[in-house]
C-alpha cells in the first residue's frame, strides 16, 4: 500500500463495481434458494452469513472502505463491537431468564 | 492495487492549498478536509448502525420467543416482490457507484444519467413496497385496532396461507403475529424513510449537477451521499432474509 | 498576594483587545448564523442556563411540596408532572449538553490548536436542534406536561397515562441529534485537526474526557432515538412491540432505554472530570499525576459504561444470572473513577495549592463525587439494591454525582475559563463565598435524603409518613441555600461582563494553548497555527516562555 491511500480518495474501476454487483445478485439468488431447503438450524445461520458477505462486499468496495483512512475502518469496527455488545448483553438476560426453553 | 487508481489532487498539483476554491477555512489542506469529511460520514453511518441495531435487537428477541407466529406471518410476504426489490436496490447501488465514478472523471452527462437512474430505481422500489403495504392494509395485517387474525387462525380462508401450506395456529400464538407485523412495518418503514430522504438529496444533486457543481474536481458531496445510499442498501440486505425468508421450506 | 497565582495586567493601562470574536461582527443575525465555535458555545451557554434555571425552579417546587407530609401545595398528579419535567429538562437539556456544548465547544479547538471544529455548519445545526427540542419540550410542558418520570417506562407511558408523552418523546428525539452532532464533530476534530506536535499524549485531559464522552454520544444516542420512536408509534399507531397484551415485553424497552441512559450519565460526568483535571493541575502548579492513567481511565469509563446498564433493572424481573453479571460489571466502573480521584489527590500532594474559586468548586467535586460514587457501589450490589432502589437513596446518589459532581465541575470550568471567554475577571471574594454556600447548601439538601432512603422513604410521591418530616425540612432548607448559591454566580458573572477587572491573556498562568492567545480570542483563534513542542501541563516551559518575553522586551 502506498502513501496516498490514507487520503481515502480513490476511483474504483467500474469493472470492480460490476463484479461486486454480480456477486450481490448471486447472493440474493442463493439466499432465496437456500431458504427453500430444509437445513434445520442452519437455515437462518446461512441466510445471515450470506447477508454478512454481501454487506462486507458493499462496504469494502462500493463504499471504498478498503481504501479509506484507518479511523474510518475503526469506526466500522466500533460499530460492529457495540452492536454485538447490545445483542449479547440483552441476550444474556433473555437466555438466562428461562434456561433451556430459549 | 490494480482495481483502483489514485487521483492526483488539485491541491497537490497547485502546490499551495490556498488556491483550492473548495478548501474550507478551518482546514490546513485538501487532504485534511477530505479525511475529516470521510471520517465524519462514517461516524454518521455508525450512528445509523446503532439506530437500526435497536430494531434488530427487538427482532432477535421476539423471533426466538414467538417463532411459530413469525413463520406464519412471514409467509404472508411475497418472496417474489421482496426478491425483485433486493435486486432493484442492489442495482441502484451499482448505478450510484457509477455516478460517483462519473463525477470523479468529471463527466457531467453520465453523472446526471446515473443519478437519475438511481432515483428511478428508488421510485420503483418504493412503488413495489407500496403495493406490498397496500395488500397488508387490505388484509388488516397492519398492527393496531383493526388487526385481523383471520389468515392465521383459519389459513384455509387465505390463498397466500394455503399456498405456503400453513396450519391453523392456536389463538394465543396467532395473536403474536401482530408483534411480527409491528416489527415488519417499523423496520421496513424506517428503511423506506431513509430511502425517501436519500431520494430528496438525489433530486437536489441532479439539480446541482446540471450547473457543474460536482464535475470540477470537488466530488466529496456525491461520494458521501454514495456512502449513505450503500448503507441503506446494506440494511435491506439484512432485512430481506430476516423478514421474508423465515422457514420457507 | 503570596496566597494566589493570579497575574492580572496593570488595570490602569490594560484594555480588552479591540479585535476579538465578540467584536468581529455585530447584530443578531451575526450570532444566529455564526459558524464560529466560540459564538456557538456562548449561544449554548445562554440557552442551557435558561433551562437550568427552569429545571431548578421545578426542583424548588418539589422541595416546597415535600416540606409537609401531606400533598398540599401541589396535587399529586401535578407533582408527578413537576418531577418529570424537572428530570427531563435537567438531564436532556442541561446535563447532557452542559460542559461539552458550552465549554467544550468553546475550548476544544483552542486547546488542540485548531481554527475551528471540523464541521462548523453541523455545529450550528446542533444548536438549532437543541433549541427545537427544548422549545418542543417547553410546549409539551405548557400544554399539559408529562407525568411518566423521565424514564418513560412502558407500559405506563404507552397505555396508562394521557399526558404529552408523544410531544416530549419527540422533543428528546430531536435534541438527541444535537448531542450526536456535537459528539461527531468533537471526534472528527480531535482526530484530524490537532496542531503540529500535538500528539495524543500531549492533549489536555479535558480533550481526552470530551473525546470519551463523544464516543458515548455517537454510539448510545441512536438507540434512545429508536426506542422513543417505538414508544411514540405504540401510542399513535398501536404497534405491539412493548405492549404485554399483544405479546411485547416492557422489559425490552428498559433494556434499550438504559443502553443509552446509563452511558448517558457518563456523557454527563466525563467532561466534568476533564474540567477538574485542568483546574487541579493549574491551581496546584503541577502536572496531573499519572497523566496516561487519567487519560485512559476516561476511555475505560466510556467502554465499561456500555456493559452495566441492567443494574437499573435489578428489581424489574430480569434473570438472577443477569443480575449477577451486571452487578459484577458495575463494580468494575468504580475502578477507573477511583483512578481519577486518587490521581487528582496525588496531583495535590506537595503542590503549591491556591484557593481560587474554580479550585474550591473542584474540591467540592472531589468530595461529593466520591460519596456519590461510593453509594453507587452500594446500589450496584444486588442485595442492597433491592432495599435501596426506588427510595430517596437513589435520588441522593444521583444528585451527589450529577449536582455535587457535574454541576460543581461545570461551575468550576465556567469560573476557570470566564476570563478567557469574556476578557474580564469575575469578583473573586463573592464567588469564593458562592462556592462555599453551594457546598453547604448541597450537603444540607441531599445528605438527609440518604438517611431518608435507608429509612425507606420512596421516591416520586407527593406525600410521606409524618416521621420523615424533620429530615425533609432539613432538605428543603438546604435547597433554599443551594438556590442562593446558584443565583449568586448568575448575578456577579453578569455584573463582571461590564465591571470585571481586565484579565489579560493568562491570569492563572496556566499552560494550555487556549491561554497562550489573547482574551477574548480572535475569531480565527490564533494568528498563526501554534506548534506544540512540550508536554501538557509543563509549568517549567511556561516559566521559560515568560523569561524569554522579559528578555526580548527588556
Amino acid at each position: 500500500m502506498s502513501e496516498p491511500q490514507e487520503s481515502g480518495h480513490r476511483i474504483i474501476n467500474p469493472r470492480v463495481s460490476f463484479l461486486v454487483y454480480l456477486a450481490l445478485v448471486a447472493g440474493v439468488g442463493l439466499t432465496i434458494v437456500a431458504s427453500y431447503q430444509n437445513l434445520g438450524i442452519f437455515n437462518p445461520i446461512l441466510a445471515v452469513a450470506i447477508a454478512l458477505v454481501q454487506a462486507s462486499l458493499v462496504a469494502l468496495f462500493s463504499m471504498h472502505l478498503k481504501y479509506s483512512p484507518r479511523v474510518s475502518k475503526l469506526s466500522v469496527g466500533s460499530g460492529i463491537f457495540m452492536l454485538l455488545t447490545l445483542f449479547a448483553m440483552v441476550l444474556l438476560d433473555y437466555m438466562s431468564r428461562a434456561w433451556g426453553s430459549w | 492495487m490494480s482495481d483502483s487508481t489514485v487521483i492526483a489532487h488539485d491541491g497537490l498539483e497547485a502546490g499551495h492549498h490556498e488556491h483550492s476554491p473548495h478548501l474550507h477555512h478551518q482546514f490546513e489542506s485538501v487532504e485534511q478536509q477530505a479525511d475529516a469529511g470521510n471520517f465524519a460520514m462514517w461516524l454518521f453511518l455508525l450512528t445509523e448502525v446503532m439506530f437500526f441495531g435497536g430494531l434488530f435487537t427487538v427482532y432477535m428477541i421476539y423471533r426466538n420467543w414467538y417463532y411459530p407466529a413469525f413463520v406464519a406471518a412471514s409467509h404472508q410476504l411475497s418472496v417474489k416482490l421482496g426478491g425483485i426489490n433486493s435486486v432493484l436496490l442492489i442495482t441502484s447501488s451499482l448505478t450510484m457507484t457509477l455516478g460517483v465514478w462519473s463525477a470523479q472523471l468529471r463527466r457531467k452527462g453520465s453523472l446526471i444519467f446515473f443519478l437519475m437512474l438511481t432515483f428511478l430505481l428508488g421510485v420503483v422500489f418504493l412503488g413495489i413496497k407500496g403495493v406490498e403495504y397496500k395488500e397488508k392494509f387490505e388484509k388488516h395485517h397492519f398492527p393496531g385496532a383493526n388487526y385481523s387474525l383471520q389468515s392465521f387462525v383459519n389459513p384455509a380462508s387465505d390463498p397466500v396461507a394455503v399456498a405456503a401450506g400453513d396450519k391453523p395456529l392456536p389463538l394465543d400464538i396467532a395473536q403474536r403475529t401482530e408483534v411480527y407485523f409491528s416489527l415488519y412495518f417499523a423496520m421496513t418503514g424506517m428503511h423506506a424513510l431513509h430511502m425517501i430522504v436519500g431520494m430528496g438529496i438525489l433530486l437536489f444533486m441532479i439539480f446541482r449537477a446540471r450547473s457543474d457543481a460536482y464535475t470540477t474536481g470537488h466530488t466529496a458531496f456525491v461520494e458521501y451521499f454514495g456512502l449513505y445510499w450503500h448503507f441503506v442498501d446494506i440494511i435491506w440486505i439484512f432485512l430481506f432474509p430476516l423478514l421474508y425468508l423465515i422457514n420457507r421450506h | 498576594m503570596s496566597d494566589t497565582i493570579v497575574l492580572l495586567p496593570d488595570q490602569s493601562t490594560a484594555r480588552i483587545p479591540k479585535r476579538n470574536y465578540l467584536t468581529q461582527e455585530n447584530g443578531l443575525l451575526s450570532w444566529l448564523l455564526t459558524r464560529d465555535h466560540k459564538r456557538i458555545g456562548i449561544l449554548y451557554l445562554i440557552s442551557i442556563s435558561f433551562f437550568f434555571l427552569l429545571g431548578g425552579s421545578l426542583a424548588g417546587l418539589i422541595r416546597l411540596e415535600l416540606l409537609t407530609p401531606q400533598s398540599d401545595l401541589l396535587a399529586t398528579d401535578t407533582y408527578n408532572k413537576v418531577f418529570t419535567m424537572h428530570g427531563v429538562i435537567m438531564i436532556f437539556f442541561f446535563l447532557v449538553p452542559s460542559v461539552p456544548a458550552t465549554l467544550g465547544n468553546f475550548f476544544l479547538p483552542l486547546m488542540i490548536g485548531a481554527k475551528d471544529l471540523a464541521l462548523p455548519k453541523m455545529n450550528l445545526a446542533s444548536w438549532y436542534m437543541y433549541m427545537a427540542g427544548g422549545l418542543l419540550a417547553l410546549w409539551a410542558m405548557i400544554t399539559g406536561g408529562v407525568d411518566t418520570g423521565w424514564t418513560f417506562t412502558t407500559p405506563l407511558s404507552t397505555h396508562f397515562v394521557n399526558t404529552n408523552v408523544i410531544t416530549t418523546g419527540l422533543a428528546i428525539f430531536i435534541s438527541g441529534f444535537s448531542s450526536i452532532f456535537t459528539g461527531l464533530n468533537f471526534i472528527v476534530t480531535i482526530h484530524k485537526m490537532r496542531a503540529p506536535g500535538m500528539t495524543w499524549f500531549r492533549l489536555p485531559l479535558f480533550v481526552w474526557s470530551n473525546y470519551a464522552a463523544s464516543v458515548l454520544m455517537v454510539l448510545g444516542t441512536p438507540v434512545l432515538g429508536i426506542t422513543l420512536i417505538l414508544v411514540v408509534l405504540e401510542r399513535t399507531v398501536g404497534i405491539g412491540i412493548f405492549d404485554p397484551t399483544k405479546g411485547g415485553d416492557p422489559l425490552l424497552f428498559q433494556h434499550l432505554f438504559w443502553f443509552y441512559s446509563h452511558p448517558a450519565v457518563y456523557i454527563m460526568i466525563l467532561p466534568g472530570m476533564g474540567v477538574i483535571s485542568e483546574v487541579i493541575s493549574t491551581f496546584s502548579r503541577k502536572r496531573v499525576f499519572g497523566y496516561t492513567a487519567v487519560a485512559f481511565s476516561s476511555v475505560a469509563i466510556a467502554v465499561f459504561g456500555f456493559f452495566v446498564w441492567a443494574h437499573h433493572m435489578f428489581i424489574m424481573g430480569i434473570s438472577n444470572y443477569a443480575v449477577l453479571v451486571f452487578s459484577l460489571l458495575t463494580m468494575l466502573v468504580a475502578v477507573p473513577s477511583a483512578i481519577k480521584i486518587f490521581n487528582w489527590a496525588l496531583t495535590l500532594y506537595k503542590g503549591s495549592i491556591t484557593f481560587e474559586t474554580p479550585m474550591i468548586y473542584a474540591f467540592g467535586f472531589m468530595g461529593l463525587f466520591t460519596i456519590g460514587g461510593m453509594t453507587g457501589v452500594f446500589l450496584g450490589t444486588s442485595g442492597t439494591d433491592i432495599h435501596l432502589t426506588e427510595t430517596y437513596f437513589i435520588v441522593a446518589h444521583f444528585h451527589f454525582v450529577m449536582v455535587g459532581g457535574m454541576l460543581m465541575a461545570f461551575l468550576a470550568g465556567l469560573h476557570f475559563w470566564w476570563p478567557k471567554m469574556t476578557g474580564r475577571m469575575y469578583p473573586e471574594k463573592v464567588s469564593q463565598f458562592a462556592a462555599v454556600v453551594t457546598f453547604i447548601g448541597f450537603n444540607l439538601t441531599f445528605f438527609p435524603q440518604f438517611i431518608l432512603g435507608t429509612l425507606g422513604m420512596p421516591r416520586r410521591y407527593a406525600s410521606y409518613p409524618p416521621e420523615f418530616q424533620v429530615l425533609n425540612v432539613f432538605s428543603t432548607a438546604g435547597a433554599t441555600i443551594l438556590g442562593v448559591g446558584y443565583l449568586l454566580p448568575v448575578l456577579y458573572l453578569t455584573w463582571s461582563l461590564k465591571y470585571g477587572a481586565i484579565a489579560g491573556d493568562n491570569p492563572w498562568q496556566a499552560t494550555g494553548l487556549e491561554w497562550q492567545t489573547q482574551s477574548p480570542p480572535l475569531t480565527e483563534n490564533f494568528t498563526q497555527i501554534p506548534i506544540m513542542d512540550h508536554e501538557a501541563y509543563d509549568y517549567e516551559w511556561l516559566e521559560r516562555q515568560k523569561e524569554k518575553e522579559v528578555a526580548s522586551v527588556g
